[in-house]
């Protein structure tokens, strides 16, 4: 299924900008992404990570910079995205749902049993034919997890996926995750405000600054795989990583607050 | 045992008697049998039901005429529910589409559609085509409504899920936009049929040779009270059948939250 080689640059983002109106949401972003990656992206609320995740899966149109993705295959979707809300078909049955994504081209049974086979991956198999108002949150976001999955696309996008989950649901889903992941060798793009989210799961963490967003820095997480998500957390490497990384976005968000409260004052003495 | 039984049909009688029609109808026959109330201008509703009784089985006129408003009723619905969901969904997902025609709708729609009727009649003569076309337009602008405003109340993920999964056009509209805003499609078939009904009834009231209006004006005419509401009563269970319907095909849809439709 995969015919990159690892380590072969998928997608390359330089200097990206993004404005809505006045507001400045990005700027001059830069960001690589390579083959089998998986890539955390934190940074605090409202810095412009959505924004970006949408630039990325040609969502938004309208922006500065540059994308490169000249090694995709046109024949394959490029990116498949899993939104934080449940954004399943309500009329369609979770197996259908899967298959309506599935637009290459493939006979009937194969559409199904490739969808099939991520739902078992994702252990939903037994559910394929619910509605989505009959499942769990954390069960819908599995099934939108197989979804990208089964998609086959180059890169997977995750919007702060298991934002909505209850905390067991999100560890169940972190795990799973991680070992499916550790077998497909996916490039996937994370989007997250969890600061250990983002380590237990990714190779290489990128944290944005507050609004506009921009590059401060990049932290490799060299932490062996197979991973288990509570043993890492005994881990000193990630320890190391969640104290730096919980600091640089403790000064971010100061730094965003001390930047609203100027605004409000500016608002105020104008009135 | 038993006595629940009993129970279970006296709750069930008591549901089906307990309805606002129901004890209207009841009060309407004794103020009537009681002579609280005019016989001539209220005559009561038993006598109504057996005079329609008598027209339906003795006068084959009378069921030609409810056959011929049907005819036009439902010409108007295939003429104008197709033309509504496929001008419906051009606006609803084309933006140029919609700036184009969405002032035109907004011009027209609010002209009340019986003030076209001497147009039309002008244009296509005193005939059925006329008729047809003024219940037609009726029945259209609700639907489009609908239509519009079931696609606009879609979330914005499934167009994000549409565009990033390159669903192809057919699939889009067919699974995905169609099926999502079926609801409204039918509710909107719901009220757009019940304002067509009051189309059907005012062209028939004039220049017509058929049709349940027709009858109603004509036993108007000729002060044949009783008729009149035999012919409110045609139309109350041809309202009564569509809405039946409708609800029926709404409580259908399984994947939609059916808890508070009762």
């Amino acid at each position: 299924m995969n015919n990159y080689r690892p380590g072969e640059i998928v997608l390359k983002a330089a200097n990206i900008s993004k404005v809505f109106g006045e507001l400045s949401v990005l700027e001059n972003f830069n960001l690589t992404l390579r083959q089998g990656e998986f890539v955390s992206l934190i940074g605090p609320s409202g810095c412009g990570k959505t924004t970006l995740l949408k630039i990325i899966a040609g969502l938004i149109k309208d922006f500065s910079g540059e994308i490169d993705c000249q090694s995709h295959d046109k024949s394959r979707l490029f990116s498949s995205v899993v939104f934080q809300d449940f954004a399943f078909f309500p009329w369609l049955s979770i197996l259908d749902n899967i298959k309506i994504c599935l637009n290459n081209p493939m006979s009937d049974s194969e559409k199904n049993q490739l969808a099939l086979s991520y739902l078992e991956k994702v252990n939903l198999s037994d559910f394929k034919s619910y509605f989505p108002a009959e499942l769990s949150e954390g069960m819908i976001q599995r099934a939108n997890v197989a979804r990208a999955l089964a998609s086959c696309s180059q890169i997977i996008l995750m919007d702060e996926p298991f934002v909505h989950l209850d905390f067991l649901s999100r560890i169940h889903l972190q795990q799973l995750a991680l070992e499916i992941l550790a077998n497909e060798l996916r490039t996937v793009f994370f989007i997250t405000h969890n600061i250990h989210e983002a380590i237990t799961l990714a190779d290489r963490v990128v944290v944005m600054s507050s609004r506009p967003g921009k590059n401060v820095v990049e932290f490799a997480v060299d932490i062996p795989r197979p991973r288990d998500v509570n043993k890492i957390r005994e881990d000193k490497r990630y320890l190391n990583l969640v104290n730096e990384i919980t600091e640089l976005l403790t000064e971010e968000v100061k730094k965003s607050q001390q930047e609203f409260y100027q605004c409000i004052k500016n608002k105020r003495s104008a009135i | 045992m038993h006595k629940k039984q009993t129970l279970g049909y006296i709750n069930k009688i008591l549901t089906v008697i307990f309805t606002a029609p129901a004890v209207i109808l009841i009060l309407w026959e004794l103020l009537s049998r009681f002579k609280f109330a005019s016989a001539i201008y209220f005559p009561s509703p038993s006598s109504i039901l057996l005079r329609f009784i008598y027209l339906l089985f003795q006068d084959p006129k009378f069921l030609s005429d409810i056959l011929f408003s049907l005819k036009r009723l439902v010409l108007g619905v295939i003429i104008s529910v197709p033309i509504a969901i496929v001008l419906g969904l051009s606006i609803g997902l084309n933006k140029r589409v919609s700036r184009f025609l969405t002032p035109l709708i907004s011009i027209t729609y609010p002209i009340p559609k019986l003030s076209i009727l001497p147009l039309l009649m002008i244009l296509f003569g005193i005939g059925d085509i006329s008729k047809i076309a003024i219940i037609a337009i009726g029945i259209f602008y609700l639907v489009l409504l609908n239509v519009i405003h079931g696609i606009h109340g879609l979330p914005a993920v499934y167009f994000y899920i549409i565009k990033i999964y390159r669903i192809p056009f057919a699939k889009r509209i067919y699974s995905i936009i169609l099926k999502g805003i079926l609801p409204d499609i039918l509710h909107g078939c719901k009220v757009g049929i019940g304002y067509g009904l009051i189309m059907v009834v005012a062209s028939e009231f004039i220049a017509a040779k058929n049709g349940i209006g027709f009858f109603m004006w004509n036993a108007w005419d000729q002060f044949r009270i009783k008729d009149v509401y035999v012919g409110l009563a045609v139309f109350s269970l041809i309202g009564l059948a569509v809405f039946t319907l409708f609800d029926r095909l709404l409580s259908k849809l399984k994947w939609r939250d059916n808890s508070r439709l009762w």
